[in-house]
Parts: structure tokens; C-alpha cells; sequence
């Protein structure tokens, strides 16, 4: 049981894996906070210092904006396929923020 | 699409455009609408190159380019409307000479100019379909804006070291860009141009996806990638693609927009080097030459060098120490803090927001290289490769 996740390119080689992960099923709010756990590199790119999603990450599930679903809380099950987009790269905490 | 007016095809362009003609679904007809179109490719860069040179030579009546930069040598790798000898001569003079070259029957319109809220209105409403291939957020929402406000067809595309990102917004009241991002970063987030870099082919595959798009739109063939975003990866080869609705929401486009006229968009760049902190008033900077001649007086000198390890390969000062500038917050403590530091990056931005750290943690003599290695190889060492 797992869903298939994927991030960008940049974000892969900097949390140090190269293909698509999987992840045990849930919300998505779940699944990101899982992945920034097990990830640290990449957490500053896609959560805030309280763990919200970013405001400039979009996630879609199966193709579909989760915008247009239930959101962060919407559910991703066995073989879904999430997909996370970002418009653009954060600056690292503590540097001039 | 065009609101051009069509007229038949001269016995010259039914020579030249014999394949379009012979092409089912599209033709004679096609091919006057095209004759009729009016296009704007904002940016002759990476993504503007293919596109324009496909659009001129598909028969696009009247073409215009933006673009206020020069050709640097380090586009040739990939903005293929520029060639060697034009190195140091406005972008928008190469890609006419180009473009007319390849086709002096259409109009080709030069735009010196950069988009901005003062002048993007005036630029883009003489064009039907308008196509991004700006390299910066700022440009990207703008245009989109301008797009939405005077209700034209935007050919969207974006690309970041092997991925790229191709849609249609805004056209036949679709979704706009901001309907995938409602709103650029604000303060807590910049772009990293340390982690620059393109593969020279990407933008020649996504630049010429968006030329497919403008013209099917001007010959009103076939499906777009209006409500579809199409993302491609370079390195699996793999196309995926994400649905994208209009946001009822959305501040521009949306049932009840806050964007009703255009503004400049607030937001960092990359470069400015700037800060909250206020330092950037009272941080010291070291012209490269200066820094060489303390070298060579034996100061004692901490030089720290906050690039990626991939930037550092190419070259780097005699003995400078490597922190990359996002791990600086994890690692600084390894730096002495008696040391006099002179903080370096490619060209000044990044350094110079680590040097704004570092004296917000007490460091007390920390400097910024300014101009970075560009500004060392240009006034003290050119065997320093520039990138």
C-alpha cells in the first residue's frame, strides 16, 4: 500500500534520491510532513518554519489539483500518484529572512 | 485566433510554405491565418530562440521580440538565435538579423525594451497570441496579468536545470498562471540563482512546444494546453501532465478579481543582495583589486567562498574556505571568528546575504567581495573561468 510521489528534479538531488518515492497512503498534509521528516534537505522548500505548506507549492493527485479536491487534507491512497510543483526555489532559513 | 485579416497566399509563399498547404487539417487556410498573426515572443533567450525561429518560419505575419539584454557568450549554449560574432551586441539586433534571414517575408518588430507595468499594456496590445520566455517571476506574473486585463492568449513556458513547464493560459477565458499560482513569493522567498544552470537542449524543446501552441492557436487547429500543464523531464524522459481549472479565486481572472490594472510586481530578485536586516547600509565591500593587494601585503585574510560545490569546480580563489550559502546557517560556527573574512560568490548577491548573516551572529569583520569571481577574473586574475 503506498502512493507514488514526485518532486522536482532539484529537490531530489538535494534530499539525496533520484527517482519517484513512495509513501504509506493518507492525507496529503500527512504525506508532506512525512517527507519533510524523512527528507530535512528539502523541508525549506516545501513547508514553512511551522510546517504549513508553502504558498508557492502546488500539489496534484493523480493529474488533478488538490485545490480543486479537499485541499491539503485531501486523501491519497494505494497506487495514486501525487505530484509536487513549485513555482519557484525558497532562500534558506536564516539567511536574510 | 488572429484578428488579422487573411488574403491569399503570394505564388512565392505557396513555394515556401508547400508543406503546411499539402497538410491535411490545415492548408491554404491554416496557413493565411498564420500570414495574418501577430505574435510576441517576450524574452530571445533560451525559450525565445526555437520558438521565434520556428514562427518565422512557419509564415507567422508579423513577429515581435522583447528583449533589452546583449549576448553574452554563456547563452550560446543554448539561445541558438545568437552566434558567436554577435557576443556583446543587443539580443534583439542578432534575432532580427536572424529571423530575417531566415524569412524576409514577414515583419519582424524589435522591442529594446524590458516589460514592465509602465509599458507592457502598450506592447502587448498590438499582438494577438503572446508567448513567455522571460527567465524571471517578476516578468512571468506581469505578463500574465497584462495578458489576462487585455484578453489575450498566453503561451507559457519555464525551464530550470533538466525540467521544463509548458501551458496555454488564458485563452478562451481558461485558467491563467496565476490560477496555478495565485500570488509570486513574497519576502520569505527568493529565487536561488545558486542553483542555476540549464541543459542547453531543454529550453529548444520547450521553446518549440510553445511555437506548437501559438500555432495552433492562430490556425485554429487541434487541442491546446489551455486547462493542462505539461511538465517534461530531461533526464527520464518523461512528459507528465497536471490539470489546471480556472480558480473562481483567482485574483486576476477570478469572479471577483483584486487585479483590475496593472502594477508593478513586488518581489526579490536574486541579485539585489539586500536585506531586512538593515545592513545593507553599513556592510563593508572589497573592490577585487583592493582584495588583491591585501593578498599580496600577507594580511590575514579568511577568504570564504558560499557557491555550490558544482560553481566552486570551475574555479575558485587560493585557498578560500567552502560553505555553501544554505548551509551557512547549519555551519558557520566552524569559521573563526578573529579572522578578517572576505565573503565571495559568483557575482555579489549571495555573499553578500552571507555576509549579512554572519554579522548578525557578531562576526565582526566580515566583508563582500563585490562583483564576485565575474568581477576578479575581469580585474585581477582572467584565468579565472567566468560562468
Amino acid at each position: 500500500m503506498s502512493v507514488t510521489v514526485h518532486l522536482p528534479g532539484v529537490l531530489r538531488e538535494e534530499g539525496g534520491f533520484t527517482g519517484p518515492l513512495e509513501q504509506p497512503p493518507g492525507s496529503i498534509r500527512a504525506i508532506l510532513r512525512a517527507l519533510t521528516r524523512s527528507y530535512p534537505a528539502i523541508a525549506p522548500d516545501l513547508v514553512d518554519g511551522d510546517g504549513q505548506p508553502r504558498t508557492f507549492v502546488t500539489a496534484f493527485l493523480n493529474g488533478e489539483n488538490i485545490r480543486y479536491l479537499k485541499g491539503w487534507e485531501t486523501e491519497a491512497g494505494d497506487h495514486d500518484e501525487l505530484t509536487f510543483t513549485l513555482s519557484i526555489r525558497p532562500r534558506r532559513p536564516g539567511i536574510g529572512s | 485566433m488572429s484578428t488579422g485579416t487573411t488574403q491569399p497566399l503570394s505564388r512565392e509563399e505557396a513555394a515556401r510554405y508547400s508543406r503546411h498547404l499539402t497538410l491535411p487539417g490545415f492548408g491554404a487556410e491554416g496557413q493565411a491565418r498564420l500570414k495574418a498573426g501577430r505574435m510576441l515572443i517576450i524574452g530571445a533567450g533560451g525559450l525565445g530562440s526555437p520558438a521565434a525561429l520556428y514562427l518565422a518560419a512557419a509564415g507567422v505575419g508579423t513577429l515581435g521580440m522583447a528583449d533589452p539584454d546583449v549576448v553574452d557568450v554563456s547563452n550560446l549554449q543554448r539561445q541558438i538565435l545568437h552566434d558567436t560574432g554577435h557576443a556583446g551586441a543587443p539580443k534583439i539586433d542578432s534575432a532580427a538579423k536572424r529571423l530575417r534571414a531566415l524569412n524576409p517575408g514577414i515583419e519582424i518588430v524589435e522591442h529594446r525594451e524590458a516589460v514592465d507595468a509602465s509599458n507592457a499594456l502598450d506592447l502587448l496590445k498590438n499582438y494577438d497570441i503572446i508567448l513567455d520566455g522571460s527567465d524571471n517571476f517578476v516578468t512571468r506574473y506581469l505578463v500574465n496579468d497584462a495578458c489576462v486585463l487585455l484578453n489575450k492568449p498566453l503561451v507559457h513556458g519555464s525551464i530550470f536545470r533538466f525540467e521544463g513547464v509548458a501551458s496555454v493560459f488564458h485563452l478562451h477565458d481558461g485558467p491563467c498562471y496565476r490560477c496555478l499560482y495565485p500570488s509570486p513569493p513574497a519576502a520569505d522567498a527568493v529565487p536561488d540563482c545558486a542553483t542555476g544552470g540549464v541543459l542547453g537542449v531543454l529550453p529548444g524543446v520547450i521553446g518549440t512546444i510553445q511555437a506548437t501552441e501559438a500555432i495552433k492557436i492562430a490556425a485554429g487547429i487541434g487541442v491546446t494546453l489551455s486547462g493542462r500543464v505539461l511538465l517534461y523531464d530531461a533526464l527520464t524522459m518523461r512528459f507528465r501532465e497536471m490539470t489546471l481549472t480556472r480558480d473562481p479565486a483567482c485574483p486576476v481572472c477570478g469572479e471577483h478579481p483584486t487585479i483590475t490594472r496593472l502594477e508593478p510586481i513586488e518581489m526579490q530578485t536574486c541579485t539585489t543582495g539586500r536585506s531586512e536586516t538593515g545592513h545593507e547600509d553599513t556592510m563593508e565591500n572589497i573592490h577585487p583589486v583592493d582584495l588583491k593587494k591585501e593578498m599580496n601585503e600577507g594580511r590575514d585574510l579568511l577568504l570564504l567562498d558560499v557557491r555550490e560545490p558544482h560553481e566552486i569546480q570551475i574555479g575558485k580563489l587560493p585557498d578560500a574556505v567552502e560553505i555553501p550559502l544554505g548551509q551557512l546557517p547549519e555551519r558557520f560556527a566552524e569559521l573563526p571568528r578573529d579572522r578578517d573574512t572576505v565573503v565571495y560568490c559568483r557575482s555579489g548577491g549571495r555573499s553578500a546575504k552571507a555576509v549579512q548573516f554572519l554579522m548578525n551572529q557578531g562576526f565582526p569583520k566580515v566583508r563582500n567581495l563585490a562583483g564576485g569571481t565575474l568581477a576578479w577574473s575581469d580585474h585581477v586574475d582572467p584565468s579565472l573561468p567566468k560562468y
